[in-house]
């Protein structure tokens, strides 16, 4: 990558201190009405924390509940709309958010840029994600509680909920509006705000990742939020897109929601592939191996996301032609997939490696993503697809690719920015607790899920016949020892911020995009007033 | 700067322009059927 390259001598006269009187305003106020892009990431990142921790609150109602056979102390349905609004929280509130958060810190500081595109408009998109969540959250106190359909919001049963469903319809509304805001200001600090001599492939790959990330939600936020308005419209307004006794067809809703939903997923990953991609290199301390491979494979997972959809539903009678193409296709993806993961290792191979927390959360994710996507081949056949559907199988499969996946990336991102953004490094014998915390209690909670799967339980129910009361057991230790041990991911980052030791200019050695080499740590508050220069 | 500056709102205006018109196609594909 090209930062190697960069001019040092644009250190000095990029951003003095003379510049710190243009620091930020006392108060609420410079919270409210910011319109820098450090700040805005912050509020993004902390906006997603919080929902990550209620979430994961969700999450641990869900598996106190199914520790034992039998109705332990929820209600059915309101363990439903748990598992409902707990995806739509994590997806929508925590995962997207927190990458969001890191594209506002990093892409500007990554490209040479001064800020954002749209400075005013990267407020407005992250204030919108506040009144978002409390909609999606106070449905909970809606006569008939939140909606419980499952995040994926299938009809029929979603029509015939109550109010709680049309706060959730507009919260997803409102989301997408977010994200695609965030999206188009994105690709355009991207395409036109590069530093002179910042070519397309001498970008970093999380700036790459993020291009065509924002691309994906600019092509299918609109179609969820299409859907959801039909579903509105059928709920209120007396059309039958989905209803089957006016002519509709509920089938539809699944196919226009999975054309979302597949990208999403990668939505959710490519800038997880990111941000591992600047990890591993500083802690090899050799560069990333094959990076025009690396932006081709995330090219092209983004294009084949839009053409595999319909292995979310083997199960609904498509014919065995429209079955084996969606299964060829989901094979295909592997390939790119793979390409990332060999360049990875070949990354490491040989290289200086050491182990600070940042690089455990890399290596851990490099092995759990890696099964997430196997058991993925194993879903993508349709005959055995059609067996596991709606199993504990599924369950583990995403959860290995979201939690271990994206999660995992989050976390080792940010303790390996948390220097440069806080000036002061975190306490690494407590980011290694956490990490080791985190990847055994995860493993325990979510290997047995895939026993459980196999074995032929249904998944989004909250009691279960007695040969699953083992493995259910263990999976619920280890969500509550994976869930706690986020506690101490908390303290460590308060304590860096408020009382951790100063940070030198670049704590890691072998890190060589622009915020490590033409930046002091902390970032001051303006980031490049004078374009750096890249040869 | 100035130009950058320019280059800036039609991307922003063309990136926002595709969204609507995706929304638009998904919700009257099925609407005049």
């Amino acid at each position: 990558m090209s930062a190697t390259h960069a001019h040092d001598h644009d250190h000095g006269h990029g951003h003095s201190t003379a510049h710190d009187h243009h620091g930020p305003p006392a108060g609420i106020t410079r919270w409210l009405y910011t319109t820098n892009h450090k700040d805005i990431g912050t509020m993004y990142l902390w906006f997603s924390f919080f929902m990550f921790l209620t979430g994961g609150t969700m999450a641990l109602l869900i598996r106190a509940e199914l520790f034992k056979p039998g109705l332990q102390f929820l209600d059915p349905e309101f363990f439903n709309s748990l598992t409902t609004v707990h995806g739509l929280v994590m997806v929508f509130g925590a995962i997207m958010p927190a990458f969001v958060g890191f594209a506002n810190w990093l892409i500007p500081m990554q490209v040479g840029a001064a800020d954002m595109a749209f400075p005013r408009m990267n407020n407005w998109s992250f204030w919108l994600l506040i009144p978002a969540a409390l909609l999606l959250m106070s449905s909970f106190f809606m006569p008939g509680g939140a909606a419980a359909s499952g995040w994926t919001l299938y009809p029929p049963l979603i029509i015939q909920q109550g109010i709680a469903v049309d706060m959730t319809i507009l919260a997803i509304h409102i989301l997408g509006a977010s994200s695609i805001m965030g999206s188009i200001n994105i690709i355009t600090t991207i395409l036109n705000m590069r530093a002179p001599g910042m070519t397309l492939m001498r970008m970093p790959m999380f700036v790459w990742t993020w291009l065509i990330t924002a691309y994906l939600l600019i092509a299918v936020m609109p179609v969820l939020a299409g859907a959801v308005t039909m579903l509105l419209t059928d709920r209120h307004f007396g059309t039958s897109f989905f209803n089957a006794a006016g002519g509709g067809d509920p089938t539809m809703f699944l196919h226009i929601f999975w054309f979302f939903g597949h990208p999403e997923v990668y939505i959710m990953i490519l800038p997880a592939f990111g941000i591992v991609s600047h990890i591993i290199p500083a802690f090899a301390r050799k560069p990333l191996f094959g990076y025009a491979s690396m932006v081709y494979a995330t090219a092209s997972i983004a294009i084949l996301s839009f053409i595999v959809w319909g292995h979310h539903m083997f199960t609904v009678g498509m014919p065995a032609a429209g079955n084996l193409f969606f299964m060829y296709a989901t094979i295909l993806i592997a390939v790119p997939t793979g390409v990332k993961v060999f360049n990875w290792i070949s990354t490491m191979w040989r290289g200086s490696m050491t182990f600070e927390t940042p690089m455990l959360f890399a290596v851990g994710f490099i092995c759990l993503f890696t099964i997430g996507g196997f058991s993925g081949l194993v879903l993508a056949l349709a005959p055995v697809d059609i067996t596991l559907h709606n199993t504990y199988y599924v369950v583990a499969h995403f959860h290995y690719v979201l939690v271990s996946g994206a999660l995992f990336s989050i976390m080792g991102g940010i303790y390996f920015w948390l220097p440069k953004w806080t000036g002061h490094m975190y306490n690494e014998k407590l980011g290694k607790v956490h990490f080791w915390l985190s990847m055994v209690g995860f493993n325990v909670a979510f290997f047995p899920q895939h026993f459980l799967g196999l074995a032929g339980m249904p998944r989004r129910i909250p009691d279960y016949a007695l040969q699953f009361a083992e493995w259910n057991a263990i999976s619920s230790i280890g969500a509550f020892i994976f869930g706690f041990s986020q506690l101490l991911f908390l303290y460590n980052i308060i304590e860096c911020i408020r009382s951790g030791r100063t940070s030198t200019q670049k704590p890691w050695e072998g890190a060589d995009s622009l915020e490590w080499t033409h930046l002091p740590t902390p970032v001051p508050y303006h980031t490049f007033e004078t374009a750096p220069v890249i040869r | 700067m100035e130009k950058q500056r320019r280059n800036a709102i039609i991307t922003g205006v063309v990136l926002a322009l595709m969204a609507i018109a995706i929304y638009g196609v998904v919700v009257l594909k099925y609407m005049v059927r």
